[in-house]
């Protein structure tokens, strides 16, 4: 045998090594990046979702996830939706991510959010990050990044950071924490959806105004960008639905939206606007938004209620919850309520029927007196059948009283010192199918100090 | 457009190099390294490239005007018409013409480093004092963008001029050699400043792969690339808060500023040393060493005979011994021994001499007082040290302290490095009045080094995390310093390793220098973290 000229040995040597240099570096990558964890377990889902496949993917921006609650979908109505959503993700990244999902979930329904076609501006250093960062490297990468790069403001910076984060997270070193170590392997149940949400929880209200498109805007700046989705959607034949979600941005985005609906109707495609349904979904611009972008928990609970429902009767969704190997949607979906339930209303965690025609009864006083807390509060208009009144202590909110429709006063006695919260709930129908109307998300608090 | 030697961009363009260099043919390798000289310097500098490229011609020209002059004289005494003092007399004659010429190419060079580099300073320093006078016009600013590398290449061309009229090398006969030797992408930035002798046929020669001298030479790279990017490039957080904004210190915190500033310029300025030498030292040339544990000096003199030492022998060689080898010093020698005596008397024109040096040495560095002040601080203190050696000797004798004594070279590295220090205000100050202020803040308003210790350090810019990552960093230097110290070469002892070993400690140098590194986009990390979508 003719042994190796030292030529020849240098070069697998350095093949070798170079190899192994690839190696780590590429390991170190997941350990870096924009630390947003539910992001990382939102990409890390595809992967390790194997056994079951989705109803439904929704695609789309951070307002999916904080609109739609997948988890409350699943306690309910047994169909699965995965949120495949990011922050502020660009209109050019949807074809991507939804590339990116059909590689394991080839015949899902994609939920496409038309609120992407904002057509405002180019993505921002920040949303690249969070659409890139964690995605596992795949051809389809490559051709985001590039895609998304094309259309940013400033091309000065290196396009490699997008590809590798730590070439630009590497000086958050000193700021890692134990999470950063356990993320890559952090896979909460298959169904990541606990985690992923949990830190959207939001119980802040804000009066917004909900706008109507300009009728007289016809041009789409996204349009080239929602040409060439609709295009990938029927050469590939994906299943597909385009919604747009009942937000109060502003009046431009609003057109925006329109005008990419028309565009998507023209073409043929299912297309839902919720907007047009803020009276059966039941959200109120002075309740139900945290900002103009986002809903806040009350208001993504209408939504998920009125849109679960939807979705299994139209697409025939069979109710899995009974279905063997879906025990991590089980699971994460007492979780995710376990943790939501001191913010919101028994019915509203269940989706019981409401009667949006009772309006708000106004709490007008509340006093302690020894052990015991009374309020007072104006009949709320409409024809109440009566009303709840709900307490909250240390726990979640329950349900305390049950009282006639004449009631405008109630005592609650022999209380534990401490702090309470009460509202009153007015609803129609008899006590066992009542429907229950809008009420005070915040309710009014007394500390009782005690004799 | 810009490619700084620690970017990824240059890791790129330095393997394409690498493998490029290694790929053609021997005779052809110097080319390789032409092409990528210049390239860099295009990257770097655009059109001012035209500005080398001129300075090279210029140099060129006038090496080989000197060097013909030279070949006709000497074809004209080997004459044997001649009588030997005819010859003599030749010989006078041609020496003298080569000096015209060899004086003519140095102005040019001077002239095109003064106008791009210090016409400003000429400028505003003739306007305050046109102001003085009442003058009622005042010079104009020209603005000029300063061509990479230009302080260094110059005094390359200077020596390079200077050698061939005194005959030590030979005027070199290739335009693209000789530019090779000028424009030299690692060393063409700060250094070291090559001589002809040295390092053109280094150059010019091809070289074949080797194996141990290019992982030498990678080693040293990352070595330079760990110095700069984890200690210096970290440093300079820390020591700019406290220059920029020295009225809110104490004159204990000052001081720790310029010891930072100190250790930031000597790892920023070294590391970069390492990267050019371990890059050529990769294609086979060996450039000079350029410091030597500068802060284990145990005098000034000593400091700069280790810290930017082809600077010192530049100046040693070109202006020292020139200047008072010339008959005007030794005039004034002869003097001022009459005059002073012979102990002052005799060293009077070395010290003058000096000085120049030191003024020039300071002016060099860059067209502000300060610079001059700080080299003027260095000469003051170098002439100092050489007047007080025998007071110094009386006061040790007396102590019964002993010249070799571990203590007494410990007590005169810290005096050094405290006056190295403390000459640091000038050049790192933001102008030649804030570095007089924050002396006097040194003096006046001295607290304890409590400041250590109570927050302030988190406040200069860098966490907890990162100043202990600077001391643990700084300890091993300290440690490879005190190796180098003793003459025992550590990438001998990483030779003589097991391959696992070496792969090892290569892999975790780079993932180190991944992690730890100071380089690319600026950004906080928090601003993503809390960024509302």
């Amino acid at each position: 045998m003719r042994t190796l000229s030292g030529k020849h040995k240098n070069l697998i040597k350095t093949t070798a090594f170079l190899v192994l240099l690839c190696t780590v570096f590429f390991s170190l990558q997941p350990f870096f990046g924009v630390r947003d964890y539910t992001i990382y377990s939102r990409e890390e889902w595809l992967s390790s979702e194997k056994l079951n496949h989705p109803d439904a993917v929704y695609v789309g921006s951070s307002q999916v996830f904080r609109c739609f609650l997948s988890p409350y979908a699943w306690k309910n109505t047994g169909i699965s939706v995965f949120s495949y959503s990011f922050p502020s993700l660009p209109a050019s990244a949807l074809k991507y991510k939804i590339i990116e999902a059909r590689k394991s979930h080839p015949d899902a329904l994609y939920i496409i959010n038309l609120d992407s076609f904002k057509g405002r501006r180019v993505p921002k250093l920040q949303d690249l990050h969070n659409a890139a960062d964690y995605m596992p490297f795949s051809l389809n990468k490559i051709k985001m990044i590039f895609d998304m790069y094309e259309q940013k403001e400033d091309e000065q910076e290196g396009i490699l950071e997008y590809f590798f984060p730590l070439l630009r997270f590497h000086s958050g070193w000193d700021e890692m924490t134990e999470n950063d170590f356990v993320h890559p392997v952090y896979r909460t149940m298959g169904a990541t959806q606990y985690q992923g949400f949990l830190e959207d929880i939001t119980d802040n209200t804000r009066n917004l105004t909900l706008y109507e498109p300009d009728p007289d805007e016809e041009h789409i700046r996204d349009e080239e960008i929602l040409m060439d989705l609709l295009e990938y959607i029927k050469a590939e034949d994906v299943k597909a639905l385009f919604i747009v979600l009942p937000l109060a941005t502003s009046r431009d985005t609003v057109t925006q939206t329109h005008a990419a609906e028309r565009i998507v109707r023209e073409a043929g495609m299912d297309c839902l606007n919720l907007k047009e349904r803020l009276d059966e979904i039941g959200m109120q611009p002075d309740l139900d938004y945290e900002d103009k972008e986002h809903t806040n928990i009350h208001g993504a609970l209408k939504i998920t209620a009125y849109l679960a429902p939807y979705l299994a009767d139209s697409y025939g969704f069979p109710d899995r919850r009974e279905e063997a190997g879906w025990d991590a949607w089980n699971e994460c979906a007492e979780l995710y309520d376990s943790a939501v339930s001191p913010y919101v209303l028994d019915f509203e965690r269940d989706f019981l029927a409401r009667d949006y025609s009772l309006s708000i009864p106004e709490i007008t006083d509340i006093y302690a007196d020894g052990s015991s807390a009374a309020l007072e509060w104006q009949a709320s208009d409409g024809s109440p059948a009566g009303y709840f009144v709900y307490r909250k202590g240390t726990g979640g909110w329950e349900r305390i009283a049950v009282l006639d429709p004449d009631a405008e006063v109630y005592q609650d006695t022999g209380l534990e010192p401490g702090e309470y919260t009460y509202t009153v709930v007015p609803f129609s129908g008899d006590g066992q199918a009542a429907r229950c109307g809008n009420f005070n998300y915040s309710g009014r608090s007394i500390i009782i100090e005690g004799e | 457009m810009a490619m700084s030697i620690v970017s990824l961009k240059f890791s790129v363009f330095l393997a394409a190099v690498f493998a490029l260099y290694f790929a053609v043919p021997i005779k052809y390798r110097w080319t390789v390294l032409l092409a990528a000289s210049w390239v860099f310097y295009w990257i770097n500098s655009g059109w001012l490239t035209a500005v080398l490229v001129l300075d090279i011609g210029i140099t060129f020209f006038f090496g080989r005007w000197i060097g013909r002059i030279y070949e006709k004289g000497e074809a004209e005494i080997s004459n044997d018409a001649l009588t030997k003092k005819e010859k003599k007399a030749a010989k006078a004659r041609i020496k003298n013409r080569g000096k015209h010429v060899m004086t003519a190419g140095i102005l040019l060079n001077l002239a095109m480093l003064l106008v791009l580099k210090y016409s400003n300073f000429f400028a505003s320093s003739a306007n305050s004092v046109l102001g003085k006078f009442g003058a009622g016009f005042q010079l104009p600013m020209l603005n000029l963008l300063l061509p990479l590398g230009i302080s260094f290449y110059t005094l390359q061309a200077i020596a390079y001029l200077t050698d061939i009229y005194r005959q030590k090398i030979k005027a070199d006969t290739s335009f693209f050699k000789f530019a090779l030797f000028m424009s030299f992408f690692p060393q063409i930035i700060q250094g070291p400043i090559p001589r002809y002798h040295q390092l053109a046929g280094q150059l010019a020669e091809g070289h074949t792969f080797d194996y141990d001298r290019f992982t030498r030479g990678i080693q040293l790279i990352l070595w330079g690339m760990m110095k700069k990017l984890i200690i210096a490039d970290r440093l300079a957080i820390p020591v700019a808060e406290l220059f920029d904004n020295y009225g809110k210190y104490h004159g204990m915190v000052l001081f720790f500023a310029a010891a930072l500033y100190g250790i930031q310029v000597y790892t920023d300025f070294s590391g970069g040393m390492d990267i050019a030498r371990g890059i050529s030292q990769a294609v086979g040339v060996n450039l000079e060493l350029n410091f030597r544990q500068p802060y284990f000096s145990t005098s000034v003199e000593d400091f700069w005979r280790r810290w930017h030492i082809t600077l010192g022998s530049w100046m040693k060689d070109y202006v020292f011994y020139p200047l008072s080898l010339s008959k005007t010093f030794v005039a004034i020698g002869k003097k001022s021994r009459k005059v002073l005596g012979q102990f002052i008397g005799k060293r009077l024109p070395s010290f003058l001499a000096m000085f120049i040096v030191y003024f020039l040495v300071g002016f060099w560095h860059g067209p502000s007082w300060k610079y001059i002040a700080y080299g003027l601080w260095n000469g003051i203190f170098i002439v100092a040290g050489i007047l007080l050696t025998d007071v110094y000797g009386r006061i040790r004798s007396a102590l019964r302290i002993r010249d070799d004594a571990f203590s007494w070279k410990v007590f005169q590295m810290c005096r050094t490095f405290v006056i190295i220090s403390l000459g640091r205000f000038f050049s790192r100050a933001d102008g030649f009045r804030a570095a007089l202020t924050m002396m006097r803040r040194m003096l006046v308003s001295w607290q304890s080094p409590a400041f250590l210790l109570d927050g302030t350090m988190a406040k200069l810019g860098l966490s907890s995390a990162n100043w202990m990552l600077i001391l643990v960093s700084l300890l091993v230097l300290l440690i490879v310093g005190i190796l180098h110290e003793r003459g025992i070469e550590i990438r001998n002892g990483i030779a003589a390793q097991p391959l696992i070993f070496r792969w090892a400690l290569y892999l975790s140098a780079i993932v180190i220098l991944l992690i730890f590194g100071m380089y690319g986009p600026e950004y906080d990390s928090a601003s993503f973290i809390y960024g509302k979508f």
